[in-house]
């Protein structure tokens, strides 16, 4: 039996919704595969790590004082021998050596990668996106910049930091006038649409960009899309890519908010399925170059797992521009892969072979090699 | 969509072209309580609201606030927006917030709309009632929630009818605000009331138990020159439940604007 950690909740504004899409669909779709002994670990928004099986049920999470329960509890800890081990300190000792280990973070501190470093120190199989992918994939500028380099299409962008603003703000406005209105203005690292705005004439502009600035000290700044389109490609794979069905989400806001993605969804785990179209009913020529152009973005990134390719399309030029990637798409968006012929089980056990894969060819790397530097340390070249 | 004032990300909504109205909603609600009557007015008026702070999808304040607080706040959010209201229209806890900014000149508007607003409740009334909130939670906490006292001071303090009711559900709801809540209450608007000597419309809902139509009388006496509306069939919500004739109200009170 393989023991798998399911790691969720964390120091992140997304820190609910990770906890949703640790039990809807990964710990529940676990359980029903059986075979697996299922240790969820969680992390709270002070970033205090628990592990208890009781927490392997949502309803735990939906108890009002259940932080308050887990505060009586003893934290975990991790031992990086021989791969992860899960330790409850104390006389009475406990350990549990986790085989694999199922990251269910979004945002900070978890999908941005950091989990994935704290993994790879520990030499432990993860599922999904390794560290330097998840690093660039949560910066859109980065993604962008990774993504413009590549030949992928985006939409014209500038970015800045907070520091920047304070010291050159002529400059930057100057260098925003090069773009055209309507512009969104967006944190670089949050998801989920926070503190995003959508800026219509440069009288709106400067409120935008300090909202922005209030949630992340990065931001940028791009061009929004006529007549547009907006779809989604959830792909899971390392080497062979399965692409799920490209699919059109019917918001009915100006752009996805928080509340359409995560709470408006009803059955199947929150992210918003009712109001999405599976498949996107779009031409086949779009819907194979959006096919085409989420694969090379899911390569150009380095993903591997599973991650989701968000696309722009302007409806009337037919023009697609790629516009951010998430490697940790919301409840795997396992609505779609169901309806791709993908279920829930089959999914998450499709990822974990694969955190499995991944791992074995990294061990196939030779990470040492001999040399002479330290003898020489003091000597002629190395002073 | 969003906007930073005194380094608190604020909720708000700009609509609508014309004479610039500013809309402030009640305790535990939001600018949403205002859709239909925005609906209504944002032909003729430029319609601008905001969630206070600690609600919707503003932040929290960093520290409890009283009803000043709030009337700087929102003074500070009209100069963010770069707009001068002609008109400020609020409801309940943001008639207080209307109130006190109007009495004391943090805002100049030439006309000012009060629905079922609260603020001038009975001294007397207001202090039992307060107090009793506050003392009997403080007690309760100590006490089992079957226990006798318990259910027979919930009893007692139910006895004082909707207006307990309304005031020991918010006081449930107000989460982190609980003592911003209290701090509010606490405080009687009458002499700010009288200080209002600006054209003013009071609307109430003739059914209304969270601020009785007796406080919109009182409202009426204090603000000299005051008109008050009452709406049939209406509670404490009236311009959620008859926003029609709210909107008819208001705009013939401001048809010279």
């Amino acid at each position: 039996m393989k023991t798998i950690a399911v790691i969720f909740g964390g120091r992140s504004a997304e820190h609910d919704v990770s906890i949703i899409t640790a039990h809807i669909p990964i710990i529940d779709s676990l359980q029903a595969a059986g075979g697996f002994d299922i240790w969820p670990v969680y992390i709270t928004k002070v970033g205090d790590w628990y592990a208890d099986k009781a927490m392997n049920r949502l309803a735990f999470f939906k108890q009002p004082n259940y932080e308050a329960v887990l505060k009586k509890q003893k934290k975990v800890q991790l031992s990086f021998d021989k791969g992860l081990t899960l330790v409850w300190p104390g006389l009475r000792e406990k350990k549990v050596k986790i085989d694999v280990v199922f990251p269910s973070m979004h945002g900070t501190y978890g999908e941005d990668g950091s989990l994935m470093g704290l993994l790879r120190m520990a030499k432990v199989p993860f599922v999904g996106c390794d560290m330097a992918s998840s690093a660039v994939a949560m910066d859109k500028a980065f993604t962008k910049q990774v993504l413009v380099a590549e030949g992928v299409p985006v939409v014209p962008f500038t970015w800045f930091t907070k520091v920047s603003w304070a010291q050159s703000k002529k400059y930057l406005l100057e260098k925003i006038s090069t773009l055209k209105y309507p512009l969104f203005v967006k944190p670089v690292h949050l998801g989920s649409s926070i503190g995003i705005t959508k800026v219509k004439s440069f009288a709106q502009l400067e409120n935008a960009i300090e909202v922005a600035l209030h949630y992340d000290d990065k931001i940028l700044v791009e061009e929004g899309v006529e007549d547009l389109i907006e779809v989604t490609l959830p792909i899971i794979g390392n080497y062979e890519l399965t692409l799920a069905s490209v699919e059109r989400p019917l918001n009915k806001t100006e752009f996805f908010d928080f509340k359409d993605k995560y709470l408006s969804g009803g059955k199947g785990g929150g992210v918003n399925s009712e109001y999405s179209e599976i498949p996107a009913n779009i031409d086949a020529e779009l819907l194979k170059q959006v096919q085409d152009l989420g694969r090379k973005t899911y390569k150009t990134l380095g993903c591997c797992g599973i991650a989701r390719v968000d696309f722009l399309i302007n409806s009337a030029t037919k023009k697609i521009f790629v516009n951010e990637v998430n490697t940790l798409p919301g409840s795997l968006y396992q609505h779609n892969w169901k309806k791709s012929g993908l279920s829930g089980v089959k999914l998450v056990t499709k990822l974990i072979s694969l955190a499995e894969e991944r791992f074995a060819a990294e061990q196939q790397l030779t990470h040492t090699f001999s040399s002479e530097i330290l003898s020489k340390v003091g000597g002629p070249k190395v002073q | 969509m969003k906007v930073i004032v005194n380094k608190l990300a604020v909720e708000y909504a700009d609509e609508g072209n014309g004479p610039v109205m500013l809309f402030l909603h009640g305790w535990n609600t939001d600018l949403h309580t205002f859709d239909a009557l925005t609906a209504e007015l944002s032909r003729d008026f430029r319609i601008a609201r905001l969630d206070l702070p600690g609600f919707g999808g503003s932040e929290l304040p960093k520290e409890s606030w009283g009803v000043g607080e709030y009337s700087i706040f929102v003074k500070d959010f009209c100069e963010k927006l770069d707009i001068t209201p002609v008109a400020l229209l609020g409801h309940s806890f943001g008639g207080r917030i209307a109130i006190k900014a109007v009495a004391r000149g943090i805002f100049t508007p030439e006309k000012l709309i009060l629905l079922g607003s609260a603020g001038v409740a009975r001294r007397t009334v207001a202090r039992v009632i307060t107090t009793s909130i506050v003392a009997f939670k403080n007690f309760a906490r100590f006490i089992p929630s079957s226990n006798f006292f318990y259910a027979k001071g919930r009893f007692f303090l139910r006895r004082l009818g909707g207006f307990y009711q309304q005031r020991e559900s918010d006081y449930h709801a107000a989460g982190a605000l609980k003592s911003t809540f209290l701090k509010v209450i606490a405080e009687d608007l009458s002499p700010e009331a009288k200080k209002i000597s600006i054209p003013t419309l009071l609307i109430w809902g003739e059914d209304d138990t969270a601020t009785p139509l007796s406080e919109g009388k009182r409202l009426r006496e204090l603000i000299i020159g005051s008109t008050l509306k009452v709406i049939a069939g209406a509670s404490h919500f009236v311009h959620q439940e008859k926003p029609s004739q709210v909107s008819t109200l208001v705009r013939e009170f401001l048809r010279c604007l």
